[in-house]
């Protein structure tokens, strides 16, 4: 796939989102001592942040000019995504720096300002695809798959990547979003499949549309079925499993189930470049 | 359905770079060639704009500009002159745009070669000039020596047009030797230039400055938006159009013209075009429709009453009709039978035609290059004389370019005569490699027999030797046979399939690395000039360069360059048009100016034939236009009728053949080539790539979708092509554009789509011209 | 983004365009394009059912849109609109290849060059005193002048089957073509 920066770079920008969120949930609801078990995948935010940004770079020309996208901040929806990604990745490092370092004073504000910074990337993102030009991805179903991918990602990492005793409550809070990450990309799988049936656009872009949803079903339906299960149905597997566990041991196993949603994931992001870059425009 | 997925490259882009890979190792993709400083150039001068010329076989012949900076040739430009209605500009075309990118391509011969192994591996090993002529010139004169003058043959060759061609210079040099093997007809008109001196006298059409007078035009198979007739023809076929002519195209194909100019489309089967003419003819009787007073004055067996003495009684026209001699009337229910034309339609263009007045018929070359293309010829003008159609302003018959008298009277390089009388039809020089000497009039042989078969071929700047002649796959076994042909020399500027099977292999340069005067098809009067404007690279080296080379090693260098360049015969050529027409420029002027062009006008082929019959007779045995010639009728063949028939085609529609090959198969022209020319290039591939067109009904019925990958095969060859499914054609045609290069597979399957391995070597029974659309197929998915 | 005063636009006569692709050409050598960028593109659109088919081509390089979405959307401001004439203008100085106008154009105006790591686009030709793709046009189809006057000509339409809704960005381009590529 072409796009390969952006579905990496996108993915990255989800994930440290959902990661945020789900170390100042930890911090708001773990025991104290407890807290360290979120210490790994909460160092890790600053640096898949920072490759998602190097992987991006690699989708530019020319690289070494990519601090000329801050140029057109006034008008242009990619500067203002990278200027947010920017202040994200900031705080990321600070916030990162503070879990590394085991500095707790101040950490929660931090936590839930680079949250929001996180969100504010995450939407700044969606927001460049949601284009009059591009009707297949102009509609709520893009921020949707965005947001989607970071609360699972989000919950499910911290599910399946740390070694729970007896926080059955927050484990279930991870496991809960996770399923509700799962649930809204099955939305918005739905809402994307609405938009390409649409009636309202005009007649030449209303037969494009229809004629990718047409590829979606039949050539691509391997793909968008894949899609589907690794989102939806992993997720909800480990949530059954994992539900009423007191103890969650970190296997081999556990961290490939991790993967083969991230690849889910990656499937998605894929064939959304698909639908609006596959083809000659007109 | 909106099918801007044809424009999405239907390239298989790596086999395209492979096909047109280096035949020179060690070039960096990316390296750009063409950039030699041009000898003389001042370091760090402005930009220079210099006339420049693109002389392959296309009927335009246009003005083109090569800007000049710092030696390096930037971009390419046109005819700027005022553009007016009077005098339009001489456009080029996508071709002549490109002329950069075929100067850079990198693929470019470098160095002369010798083969090693066999002959067609296509292995070579670099010698030197010096070897190179010292072995041709060898060879030569042992062969002649051996085997008589004409057992040298100078290939069909059309890659360079210009005055100073390889193929003249080959032919002035051999003139000096004793002579060679001539040949009459060519690949474009064979059933046409042979046939229609037997019906007019000789061959001529209207320029097309005459359509703006037409309220009807008929295009049978003449598509000028895809193969230039003229710079401008389409041009004024859509003033024409503006000015409310209408457009009937016939054609098996919605081709660039009907699609843009057609009023209405006739979709004919191929190889039937005489059934749907005849058909019309019956029309035009039956309802009364004929200028009979225009018949009886200048023609000659269109009814009985008026048919030579002695012929028996139902061989006019009319009678063949009408049904009278064969029992079979030739209604247009019959012709819709054959031609898959609706009846009614047939009827309402016969009266259109018939009403409509004046009314031009233009047939291309593709009609007639068919089997019994005489046929088609024939009945077109036999129906242009029922309507009064010939000589008038407005009204007119064409085949092609015609053969127009306008041409400005100005020569190439002196070739003197040919000593051999002997003339071969140009289709059958690989029978007379095979059984020259048993070869007989009844073969076409002029002047007759041939003192030997052929032993020595010059194939400069052509690719006629493999890839535009017919049957690919016979010709090549018969190349291959070194006892046959001894020596094949080959001169061109990249591998191509007909390079591959030379003895010796000659780096030519290009038309913008030497100068060269262009003188276009006979639409108007005009000529370009092209000047040098980079240096040759490598090696490469002009075809007069080496010839007199090789020349002197025959002691005959004297006569042959009369101590002349290339330069001086071009100064002397312009000297002597000069003294044909005081309006002619200098030498100077020329160069400077780059075209000499005189106002276009509005010529009417026969006009004067037709103003005065009596003062103008036709030139034919009865003085009038021969709808019956007694000449052929005296042949007494069925294929050889004397007043124009429909004959079913062999391998047609009609042919048992069918069964097993259900698909009838035409190879046109491509406007991203010329013939063969440009199939190397990247631009034109991007352009348009080869691919073949096939109906939606017959993609459906074998699996196949728009771009698939596809093999079309007989029993004569098989070819790999890319499916461009499309409404476009008539259903059981399907049209692979001729002039891709054989790109054979260990299978002997070409994969680059050349339609001549699937076109057959059967002659026309009176032209002896090659039926190279007349092919019966069968395609599949693979 | 308001309208220039004197909005420069095209006129393609599409009746009278013969698929030729000599624009196509001659934009590519004026621009020393590589293969795969097509600066102008003539595509061929059919239609109908045998024998009653049709088929037209359009031929379209960069529009020079009122509202163009290159110039509102790329990050490293590279793109900008004329005020004089409204010509849309890339400078591929300040482009970083990031393709964003790519996704941007309904037309697909823009086109990358791997190669140099940056996109070109039609500037219309500014410097030349006549566009490449009207002075190459065998067939006069292409002319280049006010889109005022453009737009009042009898027949002229930008409302077609087989372009996006003009309605997007307001694209100073008009063609004359047959009924059927009608909206």
């Amino acid at each position: 796939m072409r796009e390969w920066p952006l579905i990496l770079f996108t993915l990255a920008t989800q994930l440290a989102c959902g990661l945020t969120l789900g170390a100042t949930v930890f911090e708001t609801k773990a025991r104290p001592s407890d807290a360290v078990l979120m210490r790994p995948l909460a160092m890790a935010i600053f640096p898949v942040v920072a490759i998602g940004i190097l992987l991006s770079m690699a989708h530019l020309g020319r690289p070494l000019m990519a601090w000329r996208a801050l140029v057109n901040l006034g008008q242009s929806r990619l500067s203002l995504e990278v200027i947010l990604t920017a202040v994200f990745a900031l705080l990321a490092l600070a916030y990162s720096g503070f879990w590394w370092m085991g500095r707790t004073e101040g950490r929660l504000a931090l936590g839930a300002a680079t949250g929001v910074a996180g969100i504010a990337a995450v939407v700044a993102g969606a927001a460049l695809y949601t284009v009059p030009t591009q009707p297949a991805w102009n509609s709520g179903w893009v921020p949707a798959s965005f947001l989607g991918t970071a609360v699972l990602l989000g919950g499910l990492a911290p599910a399946v990547l740390i070694s729970w005793r007896e926080n059955t409550g927050l484990l279930r809070i991870f496991l809960g979003a996770s399923v509700a990450g799962s649930l809204l990309l099955l939305i918005a799988a739905l809402w994307m499949m609405a938009n390409l049936s649409r009636r309202a656009y005009d007649p030449f872009t209303a037969a494009r549309l229809a004629g990718l949803l047409q590829l979606l079903t039949s050539r691509n339906s391997l793909w968008l079925g894949c899609y589907v299960v690794l989102v939806s149905v992993l997720p909800a597997a480990v949530a059954v499993r994992l539900w009423p566990e007191e103890r969650v041991e970190i296997t081999p196993f556990t961290g490939a189930l991790l993967a083969a949603v991230v690849l889910g994931t990656a499937i998605g992001r894929a064939m959304m470049y698909w639908l609006g870059t596959g083809y000659e425009p007109f | 359905m909106s099918t801007n997925e044809h424009d999405r490259a239907l390239v298989d882009r790596r086999l395209f770079l492979k096909l047109s890979g280096a035949a020179g190792a060690g070039v960096a993709a990316g390296e750009i060639l063409g950039r030699w400083p041009l000898a003389g150039a001042a370091a760090g001068s402005g930009v220079r704009v210099v006339a420049v010329a693109c002389n392959h076989n296309c009927g335009g012949r246009c003005h083109l500009k090569a800007h000049i900076q710092d030696g390096v040739i930037t971009r390419i430009t046109t005819d700027d002159s005022p553009d007016t209605a009077g005098r339009p500009q001489l456009r080029a075309c996508l071709k002549g745009r490109a002329l950069r990118s075929r100067l850079r391509n990198p693929a470019r011969l470098r160095y002369p070669m010798k083969r090693v192994g066999q002959r067609g591996e296509g292995k070579f090993q670099r010698i030197s000039w010096d070897q190179a002529t010292e072995f041709i010139a060898a060879k030569l004169k042992r062969v002649v020596e051996q085997h008589g003058p004409s057992s040298v043959y100078i290939q069909y060759a059309t890659g360079d047009c210009g005055a100073i061609s390889g193929h003249a210079a080959a032919q002035r040099l051999m003139n000096l030797m004793g002579g060679y093997l001539a040949r009459y007809n060519s690949y474009s008109s064979a059933c046409l230039s042979y046939v229609a001196p037997f019906v007019t006298g000789y061959r001529d059409t209207n320029s097309y400055q005459t359509l703006a007078h037409s309220k009807l035009i008929i295009l049978n198979g003449f598509n000028p938006a895809e193969t230039i007739f003229e710079t401008n023809s389409n041009y004024y076929l859509a003033r024409a159009r503006e000015a409310g002519a209408r457009v009937v195209v016939i054609d098996p194909r919605l081709t660039e013209t009907a699609a843009t100019f057609a009023d209405e489309w006739l979709p004919l089967r191929p190889t039937t075009d005489a059934a749907l003419f005849v058909a019309m003819a019956h029309v035009l009787i039956t309802e009364k429709l004929c200028n009979r007073e225009f018949l009886d004055k200048y023609t000659i067996g269109f009814d009985e009453a008026h048919m030579p003495a002695g012929v028996p009684a139902g061989n006019s026209f009319e009678s063949y009709v009408l049904g009278r001699s064969d029992g079979v009337e030739k209604t247009p229910e019959w012709a819709a039978e054959i031609t898959g034309i609706e009846a009614h339609a047939i009827r309402n263009l016969a009266r259109a035609y018939g009403t409509l007045h004046p009314a031009q018929l233009l047939q291309g070359l593709g009609p007639q290059r068919h089997a019994h293309g005489e046929e088609s010829v024939r009945a077109g003008i036999a129906l242009a004389c029922m309507t009064g159609n010939l000589g008038v302003l407005g009204g007119g018959w064409g085949g092609g370019e015609g053969g127009r008298r306008l041409e400005i009277p100005i020569g190439g390089l002196p070739t003197g005569t040919n000593p051999v009388k002997t003339r071969i039809p140009v289709f059958l020089w690989t029978d007379a490699i095979v059984r020259g000497t048993e070869m007989t009039a009844g073969d076409g042989v002029e002047n007759g027999p041939l003192a030997s078969n052929i032993k020595f071929i010059f194939n400069l700047g052509s690719n006629t030797l493999v890839n535009q002649h017919a049957d690919v796959n016979r010709t090549v076994r018969i190349l291959r046979d070194e006892g046959l042909v001894e020596c094949i020399v080959v001169s061109d500027h990249f591998l191509t399939p007909s390079a591959r099977f030379a003895d010796i292999l000659l780096p030519a340069d290009n038309s913008l690395e030497r100068a060269d005067i262009g003188v276009p098809w006979s639409g108007e009067r005009y000529i370009v000039f092209g000047n040098k404007v980079v240096e040759p690279p490598f090696e490469c080296k002009h075809d007069y360069w080496w010839l007199s080379r090789v020349a002197e090693r025959l002691g005959i260098g004297e006569a042959f360059t009369q101590g002349k360049t290339e330069e001086q015969w071009l100064e002397q050529i312009v000297g002597d048009a000069r003294q044909r027409d005081p309006g002619f420029p200098s030498y100077e002027e020329l160069r400077e100016r780059g075209f000499y062009r005189q106002d276009p006008e509005e010529y009417v082929a026969f006009e004067k034939e037709i103003r005065d019959p009596a003062g103008h007779p036709f030139p034919t045995p009865s003085g009038k236009v021969e709808i019956f010639s007694r000449t052929l009728y005296q042949r007494n063949r069925a294929d050889i009728p004397g007043v124009p028939h429909y004959l079913a085609a062999w391998e047609g529609p009609q042919d048992e053949l069918s069964r097993r090959y259900p698909l009838q198969c035409i190879g046109p022209h491509y406007k991203r080539r010329t013939h063969s020319t440009w199939d190397e290039d990247a631009w034109m591939e991007e352009a348009d790539p080869q691919q073949m067109w096939i109906s939606p009904r017959d993609a459906a019925a074998r699996g196949i979708a728009n771009g698939d990958r596809v093999k079309a095969f007989n029993d004569r060859g098989a070819l790999l092509t890319r499916a461009r499914v499309t409404r476009r054609i008539r259903p059981g045609v399907v049209a692979i554009p001729q002039g891709a290069w054989y790109t054979p597979g260990k299978d002997g399957v070409c994969r680059r789509g050349c339609v001549n391995v699937l076109t057959s070597q059967q002659a026309t029974p009176l032209a002896h011209g090659n039926a190279q659309h007349t092919i019966l197929v069968e395609v599949k998915k693979v | 983004m308001a309208a220039a005063p004197a909005q420069i636009g095209f006129f393609v006569d599409a009746t009278r365009c013969i698929n030729c692709k000599t624009c196509e050409i001659a934009c590519k050598d004026f621009n020393d394009a590589p293969v795969g960028r097509r600066i102008r593109k003539v595509r061929s659109f059919e239609g109908g059912e045998f024998p009653a088919v049709f088929a037209y081509n359009l031929s379209m390089s960069c529009n020079h849109c009122e509202q163009p979405a290159c110039v509102e959307g790329c990050p490293a401001g590279a793109y900008s609109k004329r005020a004089a004439d409204g010509i849309v203008v890339h400078d591929p100085e300040k482009c970083i290849g990031c393709r964003y106008c790519t996704w941007l154009c309904p037309y697909g105006a823009p086109q990358y060059d791997a190669r140099e790591g940056r996109v070109r686009k039609c500037n219309l030709c500014a410097g030349e005193a006549t566009p490449v793709c009207v002075a190459a046009c065998p067939m006069r189809a292409i002319e280049v002048g006010p889109l005022a006057e453009i737009a009042a000509r009898p027949g002229s339409t930008i409302a077609l089957r087989d372009l996006p809704s003009p309605q997007l960005t307001g694209p100073s381009i008009r063609y004359r073509v047959r009924k059927e590529a009608r909206a």
